[in-house]
């Protein structure tokens, strides 16, 4: 055991919305114990984050409040961390410069460190996870570790070393070995790894390490695109936690989360719905592990994932409660994807007396804003004395009352008494805007969230009743939402949430693989055309799909870009003009035009973003960008972070150029990666305003970006977003 | 008179009408505020305007308030009339925003009144046939419901529930959704 002393260099918090943050220099103080490290730190996890090329200094992450401190660990100088094992107690450490390699506890009081062979010189170790059974505790440490290389790459490798070995085996050399990759978890003496394979060591049996291939059932993988897959145990179970991502492979946005629990009697793995109140898994970089919920000081029932954005290191927290997705900045500054930070959790977590004070997420207090009651309802007038009998109004003048009531007040009203109920004003005429349905559970609830009453409303729709993940929402129009089944990716239909009225498009021949997809019409009508498109990721093919009613396929037409590529992007098309209007990454457009199935990428209007490297490393290509129409014209929404406002360009069709505004007149957008709208007069208060799909924490407000105040409200982070969502404009006829 | 001159405008707006109230009251106003009422301004193009124009649906504590807002806005629709040739485009445009802005302002405050005179209101700008009016009167009716359930409804309105069941189940049953 060897223990060092910790430079505690100085404490800072992260800026709120300045992207740099300066860092006050206090002087360094040579501190001889672990006792004056942040206050905190070793009695619920931290994340540990080093930076610069040599990786001299680490900033530690305070959880809940997530305040910044910066440290000088020398254990941890110059190092890369292979993995958190032992449930975040032990950290895998190698010298970038050395290969020397050791086990740490580093948030333990008195910093235990192991130290191992020396790990050969041979290879890269960045991206390599690493596993270990057994026990690491003194005096009798007894512990097997491997260390697997990608599986992808060609430089692959799996070495193994026990306690006491002068150096470390090479499994691969042997006949019969596993390709290990991914999540490495130790369980009941065993190591778990990929999709899936066993290892143990079997030591009594003459030392030899054994692996094997487990045929599992059941879709572990139930997402077809880009997934990040992490294996943990929590509770002495196999868990899988699936997330997907959108656009880039280490920046994109986080849309999707499931877990999975693997039962060992049978080796099916089943979806749940609940991790346990109590519990936390805490992800990053390759690896995962549970926690106690109120140890960690953390939301129970909650997944929290360390993830890169385009503009900051971000913490994102899946709730599994209610599905939502949240995020807040953790770092001011993006990481490489082998670099993430690191969980630190103490090892006497569990027996710890932490008080669990403010133990869910709070906003930090820089960036909390008092909510506002955007609704605001004046002072209900006292009773009338006299009583004017308003059952007895004229039915004209009961229509001409009720021809100003939106949706929900117009299917009310008739509910009041019998001549309030005759009157003749169709419910389809009634004021309608965007409401965010969502789906959380396979149980046919739909949920409705209306962003400008912050009202809810639950629909049963029998549709989406199912026995296994619940139906995904790709895009809406016209009040149909289009959805696929989640296990059964190929199969789609579109619905009327409203009146459960639904079409049925053949079956894909793959999957659902498009980045967008609308239609022309409602789908019951025979003229519609459902449209989808797909593009590779350099730019230079694109495939349409389309579908008519009668077809019994769908028909793909296939495009090529090699001169100047057209990068399809994550947001749904526009039919406009009798075309399907598609915005690239770049901001500039191309269009399908059902009539002659001709798709045509345009000149003009020249891109947004021309000079944008789509899948660059320093995250600037991470954008996001919406096409909105509205009051029949265009309109483009770029979006990139909290610091930087969203820019809006409206078409101007005679020049046939991107021309940004500062105002919208009044109206407001509802924008969305599966759908996005635009509604001229969305009512008093609510003009000029970008809403997005997601509400504050007591869901009672919509977050929204404000054009005239320039500011998000209520925060640009730690707002809920459902992560199977999609705005949808009610349609009751 | 709807196809009168610019000339025979000034000398309608110079005119006087009496109208009269169901309480007797007497009240004088202008013919240009007392033709914001359809019913009345066919009246005078009947010529049967000599000697006040009885109103028996209309107590003079609502004719009050009508006349109150028919002066608001039969200034307002002169002042814009008057606007247009004297200013430029630019100046014009930031005069009528002001006058729209100001006429808001003038509507929200004349609203808030008790849901008995604002009953009244609607009768009255029913029968005297005042499409501003109604429309204001009839939003703030629609307002007031606005994100209420029917019992709450009912309540506001002191409005008993005579429908039975049945006739309540079947108003519900395809959108039972928005009553929860």
């Amino acid at each position: 055991m060897e223990y060092s002393p910790i430079r505690v260099q100085c404490t800072t918090r992260i800026g709120f919305p300045k992207k740099t943050t300066s860092i006050a220099q206090v002087g360094l103080m040579e501190i001889g114990n672990s006792s004056t490290l942040p206050s905190g730190f070793g009695t619920r996890p931290w994340l540990i984050q080093t930076h610069g090329s040599r990786k001299v200094g680490q900033t530690l992450v305070d959880m809940p409040s997530r305040s910044l401190h910066e440290v000088i660990i020398p254990e941890l100088q110059g190092k890369i961390c292979l993995g958190s094992v032992y449930d975040g107690t032990w950290l895998m450490m190698v010298d970038e410069a050395t290969n020397d390699c050791s086990l740490l506890s580093v948030a333990s009081r008195r910093r235990p460190k192991i130290p191992l062979p020396q790990l050969p010189p041979t290879t890269d170790y960045k991206g390599a996870t690493c596993g270990v059974i057994g026990s690491p505790s003194p005096p009798a440490a007894n512990f097997t570790v491997v260390i697997a290389g990608d599986g992808e790459s060609e430089e692959n490798f799996l070495l193994c070393c026990r306690s006491g070995d002068e150096e470390w085996t090479d499994l691969t050399a042997g006949d019969g070995h596993a390709t290990f990759s991914g999540t490495i978890v130790s369980h009941a003496g065993k190591l778990y790894a990929g999709n899936l394979i066993v290892m143990d060591d079997d030591a009594a049996g003459g030392g030899a390490v054994r692996s094997q291939f487990l045929s599992t059932v059941g879709k572990a993988v139930a997402m077809n695109g880009s997934t990040a897959r992490h294996l943990l145990v929590s509770s002495g179970d196999l868990f899988s936690v699936l997330i997907k991502y959108q656009g880039r492979p280490y920046d994109g946005s986080l849309i999707r989360m499931a877990v999975r629990r693997l039962d060992l009697s049978d080796l099916v793995w089943r979806r749940v719905e609940s991790i346990g109140s109590d519990r936390v898994f805490l992800l990053s970089g390759d690896y995962g592990f549970s926690c106690s919920a109120a140890a960690a000081g953390m939301q129970g029932n909650c997944v929290y994932h360390v993830w890169s954005s385009c503009d900051c290191e971000r913490l994102y927290k899946f709730c599994l409660d209610d599905m939502t997705k949240s995020f807040h900045r953790i770092l001011p500054k993006p990481t490489d994807p082998c670099c993430r930070a690191y969980w630190v959790v103490p090892d006497d977590i569990q027996d710890s007396e932490f008080v669990g004070q403010a133990l869910l997420s709070a906003p930090s207090p820089n960036e909390a804003t008092s909510p506002i009651d955007f609704n605001n309802h004046p002072e209900e007038q006292s009773k009338d004395i006299s009583l004017p009998p308003w059952q007895d109004l004229q039915l004209e003048l009961l229509e001409l009352v009720a021809s100003n009531l939106s949706l929900v007040d117009r299917i009310r009203f008739p509910a009041v008494c019998k001549s309030w109920s005759k009157i003749s004003n169709p419910i389809g005429q009634a004021k309608v805007w965007p409401w965010l349905m969502h789906i959380s559970k396979q149980d046919g609830e739909c949920k409705m969230f209306d962003p400008l009453r912050g009202e809810r409303y639950t629909l049963q729709v029998k549709r989406f009743r199912t026995e296994s993940d619940p139906h995904l929402l790709r895009s809406s129009k016209d009040g149909w939402v289009i959805a696929s089944a989640a296990l059964d990716n190929n199969d789609i239909f579109v619905i009327n949430p409203f009146t459960q009225d639904i079409v049925k498009p053949p079956m894909f021949e793959w999957y659902y693989r498009f980045h967008g997809i609308t239609f022309s019409s409602v789908p019951s009508s025979p003229d519609s055309v459902i449209f989808g498109v797909v593009g590779s990721l350099d730019g230079k093919y694109v495939s349409v799909e389309t579908w008519r009613p009668g077809e019994d396929m769908w028909t793909e037409f296939e495009s090529e870009h090699q001169e100047a590529p057209f990068h399809v992007a994550d947001n749904n098309p526009i039919y406009f003009r009798g075309k399907f209007y598609c915005l690239g990454r770049k901001g500039n457009l191309a269009v399908f035009d059902p009539g002659d199935n001709t798709w045509t990428m345009l000149d003009k209007p020249e891109p947004v973003h021309a000079e944008l490297q789509v899948f660059d490393e320093d995250h600037e290509g991470a954008r996001f960008c919406y096409l909105v129409e509205l009051g029949g014209g265009l309109i483009s929404v770029f979006m990139r972070n909290a610091d930087e406002p969203p820019r809006v360009f409206k078409l101007d069709e005679m020049k046939m150029a991107w021309i940004e505004v500062e105002d919208i007149g009044g109206a407001a957008l509802f924008v969305d990666y599966r759908a996005s709208f635009g509604l001229v007069s969305p009512g008093a208060g609510n003009g000029n305003r970008i809403y997005f799909p997601s509400y504050s924490e007591d869901r009672k407000h919509a977050a929204f970006y404000d054009m005239e105040t320039k500011v998000y409200r209520p925060t640009f982070y730690g707002v809920k977003e459902p992560l199977n969502c999609v705005w949808v404009v009610p349609n009751l006829q | 008179m709807a196809s009168a001159g610019s000339g025979d405008e000034k000398a309608a707006a110079a005119a006087m009408i009496t109208l009269i109230s169901s309480d007797n009251e007497k009240f004088e106003v202008t013919e240009a505020t007392a033709t914001l009422s359809q019913t009345i301004r066919h009246m005078i193009e009947d010529g049967c305007t000599d000697g006040g124009v009885p109103l028996p649906n209309v107590t003079s504590k609502i004719l009050a308030r009508v006349i109150e807002y028919c002066k608001k806005h039969a200034t307002a629709a002169a002042g814009e009339e008057g606007s247009s040739s004297s200013f430029s485009d630019a100046a014009f445009l930031e005069v009528d925003r002001a006058f729209l802005e100001e006429l808001e302002e003038f509507d929200d405050a004349f609203l808030e009144v008790d849901r008995a005179t604002l009953f009244d209101l609607i009768l009255a700008a029913n029968y005297l046939d005042i499409k501003g009016l109604l429309n204001l009167t009839c939003q703030k009716v629609a307002d007031s419901v606005k994100g209420k359930t029917p019992e709450q409804i009912r309540e506001m309105y002191n409005i008993v529930n005579d429908l039975t069941p049945e006739e309540e189940a079947e108003i519900r049953r395809e959108t039972q959704w928005a009553f929860e």
